[in-house]
């Protein structure tokens, strides 16, 4: 192609200018060579070439000249044209341009979510080559564990690396109480304690990541000395909010479960830590501090607690730092480490990532859901774009005389074409620039919504959420590459068409005769149907989801949540069992308390997936697909969480004590492993340590079927098993209280704080915590989809309207004709639906089988216990939903053709006939 | 319509020598129009080069660098098939307007 050729000698100038420069120098030394000899002395030759030849200089600069001109202007008077052209058609630029605008600023919007998650770089010093260690364990587990490694083996890196520089570590947000200096504001005479977030660092925390310190200084050497005064570096929130950024902050102490921490400097305000998850604590320590922050677990020593993330510095200065030999080498020492200790989980290779504000997005179930959620939204920008290609071939046989008047004047076919799409580009253009308007608004009303509910969550204990959502460079080469592709896209095909348009026939007006417009029309109805069909797609989808929303808000788990509140003992301080049982009898003794119960976790947030084996008829084995769901439970935990048990019985504080393994099942269990049989007596076995080895346990009772790990769903498969007896069954104290249920709480609280200071409980009703987190995920599910379907029916209306709106401009004539010879209008009406719906129907049947398809798919899943219904148990083929949204969608394609199809019912047969 | 006239004359030389001679390098051109034009027609040697740039981006003709005689380089120049019918085009608005010239100066 010429415009390739072109574009190539563009971008390649200094190649070409060299040659030509060669090939200019040539030229003479070749006639110098031939006048010598034909007898010149030297000097007269070169002479005689030169005036020849001309000004070589002035030669080259035309030699470009001639680039320039056939190149780049041409470009620019068709863009010149195309831009005319848009001005000339007001009504369809302003339709295609929103058009566009729609569907390129939701897809640039999700692209600007999905860039602040997994691919913006942290907002640290020098972030190019800053990477974050994850680790391959040899359990295989994937998420949260493989960002964390024990301090030991952290020294052990930092120590040993060669390609990697600033080597440094960060531990996980650790709950704190802290006691600020001095009286209170109002000099109340109840202490001023708050609950605050604290992460501790290494030594070169700050020197490697952050710029200078917003006030004050950061930690000096002698104060990551286990020995020194213990010292602490504010965040900027933190200090905006406590001290109103005073600078007088500098020097005050602060009281952290008890010891006095010594404020010495405030981060700077853009630097919002290391990342993955991007939460901001509330104050960074020195690691030596560790003990304060977590009295009762100190760490530093242990190999055994994977408590740090690491992340390290490619060092450009040195040689061999690029990625792959640093990462050969840490495999290397990661081996090394495994086999000096005795961990219990080793790891088996390290990769370095880039440090990005997320840590997981390496993981393939991430990529999935992008994948999936980026392919549904590119649909609404596939329908946008069939629109438009109507919209343009119905515009293009309008332009027909022009085209065949220009091609008459001797443009070629390929000039055409390049005109044509020109055209269309500049649409696509001008649609990508409204589309990136409409996504800076839409992402910012996104991190505002994303970071309010974050911050209303209290299991995340209010830490601050930092997320960047501001469009990059990246969004903008995306949105670049958006417009052109979708510019591409929907001209292509009407500027193949229309190019190719013979001159003689369409100079003849209204030369359009019928058997022409088969192939153009069959086209049109291709596009009409494939958008239908998209659009229920959307439609359909967006029912279920939005059915999925309705039951979550009414949905009952099953369980008592909002006399039941949950205290977490594993932030914090850590409790010796004896003291841990001792505040349950306490909190027993309490008239305002019902029931106290232990377990691993709170209901509702997720699973606790264990490998099971059932016993079934003649001792075959059958494994649990998936894994079991399950907690390990105080026998009271049914009394206070309210759950019957419908056969059998619990098992006794004895029982569990003595280490009897005996166990209680959900009815679903027993439906599904023991049918038609009495589920007493029958035996399961579980890798309970994750170390292979099996615990085995005979069922005693049987307790109602609850939505214990998911919201979603009945649990299919679910174990009660009692607390190991050398041990405290869980981290988690369920405390159901009487009457009403703050006040309650309030005095719960008071009580906790009376009993243990450091204990710092922040109690919290299950139905506020991971309930409501549980229920918000839908919700957001739900609106996402409500806002799929506000954009699909509109678009396919559109479509529909605008396609059957040309075809009755272009069959006037015949109308007329018909009407003439006797038809009557609601002939002519039932002719004009039903070659628009017939499209509509085919496409209706595609778009049908399509989301059946798709829901099945997503329904197969759930065969998986711990994979969550969004759809809360919402039939996957609710026939509600289906027939009524395609009856639905159906009605607004029928109103979209009716409006042009009366039109032609009112043709008047003498005026469409006069016109020939 | 004779299209073009005098500015199109330096490129149907140049076509029409490329047609007679397959292969050729700008020197080289400019001196087989030189020789076929019994030394009539002196091509302004710089002004060639412009020329043959244009006509190659145009797709006219193809251009390859060859080692030719002792150490230098050179490039040479190939007429494409979209050049042929260019070539072809030109001859026909030239004869017309050999024609068309040739009627006026008849014109009594």
């Amino acid at each position: 192609m010429k415009v390739f050729r072109r574009i190539w000698a563009f971008v390649n100038r200094s190649r070409v200018l060299s040659e030509i420069e060669e090939e200019l120098r040539g030229h003479l030394e070749m006639r110098a060579s031939d006048n010598l000899d034909d007898g010149m002395s030297p000097e007269q030759a070169t002479r005689d070439a030169r005036l020849r030849f001309g000004n070589p200089a002035a030669m080259k600069e035309q030699v470009q000249a001639v680039d320039f001109a056939l190149g780049i202007e041409s470009i620019l008077a068709d863009l010149r044209y195309a831009l005319r052209g848009c001005l000339r058609n007001p009504g369809i630029t302003i339709v295609a341009v929103l058009t566009l605008a729609l569907g390129i600023g939701v897809n640039t919007t999700f692209f600007a979510a999905f860039d602040g998650i997994a691919l913006k770089p942290l907002p640290v010093k020098d972030p190019q080559h800053l990477v974050r260690f994850e680790q391959w364990l040899q359990s295989g587990a994937t998420g949260d564990p493989q960002f964390f490694v024990s301090w030991p083996e952290y020294l052990f890196y930092r120590a040993h690396t060669h390609a990697l520089s600033d080597v440094i570590a960060a531990s996980r947000l650790i709950s704190v109480v802290g006691v600020p200096d001095g009286a209170t504001p109002e000099g109340s005479t109840q202490q001023n304690t708050i609950p605050l977030q604290g992460q501790v660092v290494s030594d070169n925390y700050f020197p490697g990541l952050a710029g200078s310190a917003a006030a004050g200084r950061y930690f000096l050497p002698e104060e990551n000395q286990p020995a020194s005064a213990p010292a602490m570096v504010l965040s900027y929130p933190f200090w905006q909010r406590q001290f109103q950024g005073d600078s007088a902050a500098i020097g005050k102490t602060l009281k952290v479960n008890g010891q006095a921490f010594t404020i010495v400097g405030v981060a700077p305000r853009e630097f919002i830590g290391s990342g993955a998850p991007p939460l901001v604590p509330d104050f960074w320590a020195p690691a030596a501090t560790q003990a304060y922050l977590e009295p009762g677990h100190a760490w530093l020593e242990q190999p055994k607690d994977a408590e740090v993330q690491v992340l390290a510095r490619l060092d450009p200065a040195r040689l061999n730092s690029t990625r792959s030999e640093a990462q050969a080498e840490m495999l290397l020492l990661a081996q090394q480490w495994g086999q000096s200790q005795q961990q219990t989980d080793k790891t088996i290779a390290i990769t370095l990532n880039r440090a990005t504000f997320f840590g997981e997005t390496n993981a393939l179930w991430f990529r999935g859901v992008v994948a999936s959620l980026m392919a549904v939204i590119g649909l609404i920008l596939l329908i946008a774009c069939a629109n438009l290609t109507n919209m343009l071939m119905a515009r293009g046989t309008m332009r027909r005389h022009e085209i065949a008047v220009r091609r008459a004047l001797g443009a070629t076919r390929k000039r055409l074409l390049r005109q044509l799409l020109t055209e269309s580009l500049v649409l696509g253009l001008l649609g990508g620039a409204c589309g990136l308007l409409v996504s800076y608004w839409a992402s910012h009303l996104l991190q505002v919504i994303l970071q309010q509910m974050v911050q209303s969550l209290a299991v995340l204990g209010g830490a601050a959420f930092s997320i960047n959502l501001t469009p990059d460079l990246r969004v903008f080469a995306y949105t670049l590459f958006l417009s052109l592709l979708t510019g591409v896209l929907f001209g292509m095909v009407p500027a193949l068409q229309f190019s190719k348009s013979d001159g003689t026939s369409a100079l003849k007006v209204e030369g359009a005769t019928a058997g022409q417009q088969t192939s153009r029309s069959r086209l049109r109805n291709f596009l009409v149907a494939a958008q239908f069909a998209v659009s229920l797609f959307l439609l359909i989808s967006a029912g279920l989801l939005l059915q999925g929303l309705r039951r979550s808000l009414s949905v009952d788990p099953g369980f008592e949540t909002r006399r039941v509140f949950f205290v977490g003992l594993n932030t914090g301080p850590r409790l010796s069992i004896e003291r841990q049982r001792q505040i349950m009898d306490e909190l027993r003794a309490m008239p305002v308390v019902a029931s106290v119960a232990a377990s691993i976790k709170p209901p509702g947030t997720g699973t606790f997936g264990r490998q099971a084996i059932i016993e079934g008829d003649h001792g075959a084995e059958v494994n649990v697909q998936g894994g079991a769901l399950g907690d390990i439970v105080s026998p009271d935990y049914f009394q206070t969480m309210q759950v019957p048990i419908v056969r059998g019985r619990i098992f006794t504080r004895d029982e569990a004590e003595r280490g009897a393994g005996v166990a209680v099942v959900s009815a679903s269990t027993a439906r599904q492993f023991w049918p038609g049989q009495d589920p007493l007596g029958k035996r399961f076995k579980l890798d309970l340590k994750i170390n292979n080895t099996w615990e085995e346990f005979e069922v005693v009772g049987v307790a109602k079927d609850v939505r214990n790990a998911n919201l979603t769903r009945i649990d299919p498969v679910y174990f009660y098993v009692p607390e190991p007896p050398d041990q405290f069954a869980g981290s988690t104290l369920l405390i159901r209280v009487k009457g009403d249920p703050a006040s309650s709480a309030r005095d719960v609280v008071n009580a906790l704080n009376l009993s243990d200071p450091k204990l710092q409980p922040d109690l919290v009703s299950l139905e506020d915590g991971h309930m409501r987190l549980q229920r918000l995920l839908s919700q957001m599910l739900g609106v996402f989809a409500g806002l799929l379907a506000c954009l699909a029916v509109p678009l396919a209306g559109v479509g529909i309207y605008g396609v059957v709106a040309y075809l009755v401009s272009q069959r006037t004539r015949e109308i007329g004709i018909r009407m003439a010879l006797g038809a009557t209008r609601g002939g002519v009406l039932r002719l004009i639906l039903r070659q628009s719906m017939s499209p509509v129907a085919i496409g209706a049947g595609i778009g049908f089988v399509f989301s059946i398809a798709a829901s099945s798919a997503l329904h197969a899943i759930l065969v998986l216990p711990g994979v969550p219904d969004v759809l809360f148990g919402v039939s996957f083929l609710d026939p509600e939903v289906f027939v009524g949204l395609s009856l639905f969608l159906a009605a607004v394609a029928l109103t979209a053709s009716y409006i042009p199809a009366r039109r032609a019912m009112r043709v008047d047969p003498m005026a469409a006939l006069r016109y020939e | 319509m004779a299209r073009n006239d005098l500015q199109g004359t330096l490129d149907l030389l140049v076509l029409k020598t490329l047609a007679q001679v397959p292969e050729l390098h700008g020197y080289g051109i400019v001196l087989h129009i030189q020789r076929a034009s019994r030394d009539i027609l002196q091509v302004e040697e710089g002004s060639l080069y412009p020329a043959l740039h244009r006509m190659e981006l145009s797709g006219w003709l193809s251009s390859e660098w060859v080692a030719s005689e002792g150490k230098r380089r050179a490039r040479f120049y190939k007429l494409t098939a979209a050049g042929r019918k260019q070539l072809d085009a030109t001859e026909q608005s030239w004869e017309q307007l050999m024609v068309g010239v040739q009627a006026m100066r008849s014109f009594a």
